[in-house]
């Protein structure tokens, strides 16, 4: 992938293709002797509670008792999965360090990544945050801690693009709702036109995460867009944050945004990737994938 | 105030950590006790602070434990504590264990920026700038990040949580 000087209509494609991008999810139930299985489709950039849902309609008609009542989690290869992260960046974190070491051996699903829902046993409040609010007829409200945990998460970017989260908390309450709702109804068009209201046109630095498969620690960078009067690129932010895995000559790992194998562009002033390829809390998330 | 970086946190937590077992206390009906207290180096120059604290009551046998971080948030620019409260060995939410709370205090549950587990953290968006506003002290052979350290923790550290834990250090004698 080369987007290098392309035109906006090609940029809006790509942004829009990336909107749109999606992981086919295989939510495993064990229960009884049996697993009960269900595939689903979830994009990329959106979260896994605003899909529990769906989930829950389902598996209650296989289960005696009441779902709605239990705070669902998920684990993959025994490891809680975090509701709090974007599903692509989940996959590409979780799953996708498989995927490649696997590539052409067969003995992966490449197409579809299975995780297993719990219902039942004690929730693992102390690696995957708990969800704290119910509806008033007790079942559990997904949508409130998740909102709470984006709403955060925005503030945080908004406070490294401008120097302080003002732009976010003094959006009007109508707005707050029209941002959220964006979200979580995958408006596009609205949310881009809401979320222009945080972000300013001069930038104080770039928010982002990378994220290394196998390893606990995650960096959090805030980068300058300009240094010496020059634009900032991805290779020169991962030269410095892993000096071990990236030097001029040599490229110990892969760099993956969006699940792509972003090689091709790392030269590429950071602003830009970010711009095309930041996910709805304003944050670009990279992965490091070391070579084996 | 002026701001401090990483690398002053790092320089300076190890004086902090001094400071604030010294002077942590409790000043109503319980004893608070320090059960483990150390400084850890993880990988990309970042550092943090663990303290697991007891308070027990004097009368009864009730014990409460709280688990807490002091660590340098690198988007906010500013030091930032996480902590835990323990009910029974379980952790629980905040208002679980009995102890008053400040009314003003804003937390969030989130994943730790350094543990990357659940833990409890008062919200940094307006730390930055509400330090910037307090004066320094000049003329004290006082470390200045320490001074700062030990400012932030008495606005945003556990006494800005639980207004019964004191925090009161002889910084400046």
């Amino acid at each position: 992938m080369n987007f290098t000087g392309a035109s906006s209509s090609a940029t809006t494609e790509i942004k829009r293709k990336l909107w749109n991008g999606c992981i086919n999810i295989k939510v495993v139930l064990p229960h009884d002797s049996e697993d009960i299985e269900y595939l689903i489709n979830i994009p990329r950039n959106s979260y896994l509670p605003i899909h529990f849902q769906q989930l829950i309609s389902y598996f209650q008609n296989y289960v005696s008792y009441e779902i709605y009542k239990q705070a669902l989690w998920f684990e993959y290869e025994g490891v809680p999965i975090a509701w709090n992260l974007p599903v692509g960046v989940l996959y590409d974190y979780l799953y996708l360090p498989s995927v490649i070491q696997e590539r052409g051996g067969g003995g992966l699903d490449q197409n579809c990544w299975t995780i297993q829902l719990n219902l039942r046993g004690k929730y693992p409040a102390e690696y995957i945050i708990p969800f704290v609010y119910t509806n008033p007829d007790n079942t559990i409200n997904y949508e409130q801690s998740l909102n709470e945990i984006i709403v955060n998460q925005l503030k945080q970017s908004c406070f490294v693009i401008n120097g302080s989260a003002k732009p976010i908390m003094n959006l009007s309450e109508s707005n707050s709702k029209l941002l959220w709702n964006s979200i979580v109804t995958r408006n596009l068009g609205q949310f881009t036109s809401l979320n222009k209201k945080i972000i300013p046109k001069q930038f104080q630095r770039i928010p982002v995460k990378i994220y290394i498969p196998g390893s606990t620690t995650v960096i959090q960078a805030p980068i300058h867009a300009y240094e010496d009067d020059k634009p900032v690129t991805l290779s020169r932010v991962l030269q410095r944050e892993l000096p071990n895995l990236f030097t001029n000559d040599v490229k110990l790992a892969r760099t993956y945004i969006h699940g792509i194998d972003i090689s091709s562009i790392m030269d590429m002033p950071l602003h830009d990737i970010w711009t095309i390829f930041r996910h709805l809390d304003n944050f670009l998330y990279i992965i490091i994938i070391a070579m084996s | 105030m002026h701001n401090i970086t990483n690398e002053q946190f790092n320089n300076c937590i190890t004086a902090f950590n001094e400071v604030l077992v010294e002077n942590l206390i409790f000043d109503k009906e319980y004893t608070l006790t320090i059960k483990n207290n150390y400084i850890k180096k993880v990988n990309f120059d970042k550092s943090y602070l663990f303290t697991s604290i007891e308070m027990s009551k004097k009368i009864d046998s009730e014990v409460i434990r709280i688990d807490f971080t002091v660590s340098y948030h690198d988007f906010y620019q500013v030091p930032i504590l996480n902590i835990r409260p323990y009910k029974d060995g379980s952790f629980t939410a905040l208002n679980g264990i009995g102890l008053q709370i400040a009314p003003t205090v804003i937390t969030a549950l989130t994943t730790h920026h350094i543990l990357q587990k659940t833990w409890i953290e008062v919200h940094a968006c307006e730390t930055l700038e509400a330090l910037q506003t307090l004066p320094e002290i000049y003329g004290t052979t006082v470390d200045s990040v320490l001074e700062y350290l030990c400012c932030w923790f008495g606005f945003y550290g556990l006494p800005a949580i639980f207004p019964n834990i004191r925090f009161r250090p002889h910084l400046y004698m």
